[in-house]
């Protein structure tokens, strides 16, 4: 089958899978330590909506149930939705782009990147200032493109930019950062534990003025990676042909990279590094779906914000709170393995 | 047939390739015409597949031109020239599970905008070109899961659906049993009616003698000899390009050469 027969069927799919997320959205701001009901839960989010909220009469939430869902649970679950969203389809991307089933969105070194800013920061005491978590944010968004740059200035060959010099170069930047953030945490060490959690990944503290800035990025940085598909499809075929084919591998990779590198770079220095996400969940869609990238780039963006919504809402469950970063690895490695053993497909 | 230089579909001017100290082509010029099946011939590492690279702007000669239908190719932007010239390359292996028709339809890329998707009359020149390089009933198969002659011809079929006036192909035949050989070829021979230029890189000196038009004949990146087979195909310039003493049957096989080879 074609996909352009199948292509009816997937769109379906698609508008299903988006609405399941939409709804586990809604469902997992319902979730939490404080004790409110599911129904006063709708029932405040309702209030929010224009038109909608008339039905609900005047019925009026208590203050701290009302900020409870609003403020805290309401920023996080979209938080986890979009970052799910975005480093998914980042994932899927750079799999079909460097060919390489080993890549993940932080192949390029973004993620020690945006953890050596958020390291720093935190060293230098940078949230206990005003403006606070925020402050941490922008160092790690800043360092993340920073070592993307240095990354794909040691990769480039002339115009060309050479995929395995760029995961070499990935791999060896971030092990420099990684050794640097260590070299931070034995000068610091009252602050070991607060760069650590950064480090694990978590969604916890998120703001509404940061989703609001996640949200565009994120959204607008996945449509444009889905509308490559084609063209990745193509280059996966050989890039020599694909030229051939009227694709300017060159200029295609190179607007990917930009934009892949900025998505990655928000997400991260949002919630730190979660990871398994952008690696597990394009894979996935890939061994039910195979390797067409029109399918696996969509579905694995939406894939990986119903992961992550999922996750985050089993690590606000314990009293101590889990972060996000580890329950994705805890729950998504075993899945994926049992993906693997079942299917006798190929796994690219 | 006379043409004006502007008409040549391709035409390359003193063009030199060097991969650091080795020059792979020396001063290379040459013409093709409309219509024709052209043979690139030559030992390994004559140049033949530099030669076809440089035509298909997978890489820039250091010196000269190269003119597709009068128009330097340095000038034809990627998109256009995939138009006017397809290309086979040595297929690769491909890990991707892509079906077949998928592969094929990768072909009519060229002629879609980065938000169209693929139309009834590419499903139906798919189908048509699929037919002609007999891969129709590998339509729904995985391009990763069928025989190396398989994927050539599906290659083929892409190549054909980019529905150029150029077709290149580099050893179109080389993983191919005999029947597929002449299936493949035949093709080709086919385009050629229809006022399309090909020109393919091949090993056998048999086949190029029965399917050629016109051969170029290469040794150290330079052209040794060219023209109809009869006049390349000569026990002096096999000699001289290859190193060996052929023995040439004459008369049979439409009064083509056919060339054996014997030791040195």
């Amino acid at each position: 089958m074609s996909f352009v027969d199948k292509k009816k069927k997937y769109r379906l799919l698609f508008i299903g899978s988006v609405l399941l997320l939409l709804f586990l959205i809604v469902m997992s701001a319902t979730v939490g330590a404080a004790n409110i009901t599911l129904m006063d839960a709708l029932k405040i989010m309702i209030r929010k909506i224009p038109f909608a909220n008339k039905i609900l009469g005047e019925w009026r939430p208590s203050g701290t149930h009302e900020l409870i869902v609003l403020k805290i649970r309401l920023p996080r679950v979209l938080a986890a939705a979009v970052i799910g969203i975005g480093l998914s389809a980042v994932g899927g991307a750079f799999q079909g782009m460097f060919v390489n089933p080993m890549a993940d969105p932080y192949v390029l070194g973004v993620s020690s990147g945006a953890a050596l800013g958020a390291a720093i920061a935190i060293a230098l005491g940078a949230e206990q200032l005003v403006g606070g978590f925020g402050l941490v944010t922008a160092t790690a968004f800043v360092f993340a493109l920073i070592t993307v740059l240095i990354v794909f200035s040691i990769a480039k060959t002339g115009a060309r930019i050479v995929n395995t010099h760029l995961l070499l170069a990935g791999v060896a930047v971030s092990f420099f950062a990684s050794s640097l953030i260590s070299v931070i945490m034995v000068l610091n060490r009252d602050r070991i534990a607060k760069i650590t959690y950064w480090m694990m990944g978590s969604v916890a503290y998120i703001t509404w003025k940061q989703v609001l800035i996640l949200i565009p990025v994120v959204i607008l940085g996945t449509v444009v990676i889905c509308f490559f598909a084609r063209d990745l499809n193509i280059i996966a075929t050989g890039e020599e042909g694909a030229k051939n084919l009227g694709v300017e591998v060159e200029t295609v990779k190179k607007i990917l990279l930009v934009v892949c590198s900025v998505v990655v770079a928000a997400c991260v220095s949002v919630s730190g590094v979660i990871g398994f996400v952008g690696l597990i969940i394009p894979h996935t869609v890939r061994l039910i779906a195979g390797s067409d990238n029109r399918v696996v780039l969509p579905f694995s963006a939406v894939g990986g914000g119903i992961f992550l919504v999922l996750c985050d809402t089993i690590a606000r469950i314990p009293t101590s709170e889990i972060p996000v970063g580890v329950l994705t690895s805890m729950f998504g490695a075993p899945y994926f393995i049992s993906i693997l053993l079942r299917s006798k497909r190929k796994v690219l | 047939m006379e043409y004006q230089s502007a008409t040549y579909p391709i035409r390359i001017q003193n063009i030199n390739v060097s991969f650091g100290n080795v020059n792979a082509l020396k001063d290379i010029s040459l013409h093709m015409e409309r219509g024709r099946f052209y043979g690139i011939l030559g030992p390994n590492g004559s140049g033949k597949t530099t030669l076809l690279r440089s035509i298909a702007k997978s890489l820039k000669p250091q010196r000269g031109s190269i003119l597709v239908n009068g128009v330097d190719i340095g000038k034809i932007k990627t998109k256009e020239l995939s138009r006017k010239l397809a290309y086979m390359y040595q297929s690769t292996d491909i890990q991707c599970d892509y079906s077949v028709t998928d592969v094929v339809l990768m072909g009519r890329n060229p002629y879609l905008g980065r938000f169209q998707t693929e139309g009834p009359t590419d499903r139906e020149m798919a189908e048509k070109a699929m037919k002609a390089a007999n891969v129709w009933q590998l339509r729904d198969r995985r391009i990763n899961e069928i025989s190396g002659g398989e994927r050539q011809r599906a290659f083929i079929a892409r190549a054909l659906v980019q529905d150029t006036d150029i077709v290149l192909l580099d050893e179109p035949v080389s993983h191919l049993d005999l029947q597929h050989q002449i299936e493949v070829l035949d093709i080709a021979r086919k385009i050629t009616q229809k006022q399309r230029t090909v020109v393919a890189v091949l090993h056998d000196l048999n086949l190029a003698s029965t399917y050629c038009d016109y051969l170029f004949l290469l040794k150290g990146g330079a052209i040794i000899a060219q023209g109809e087979p009869e006049k390349v195909l000569t026990e002096g310039i096999i000699e001289e390009v290859y190193g060996i003493k052929p023995y040439i049957v004459r008369g049979v096989n439409n009064n083509k050469p056919y060339i054996i080879p014997f030791k040195k």
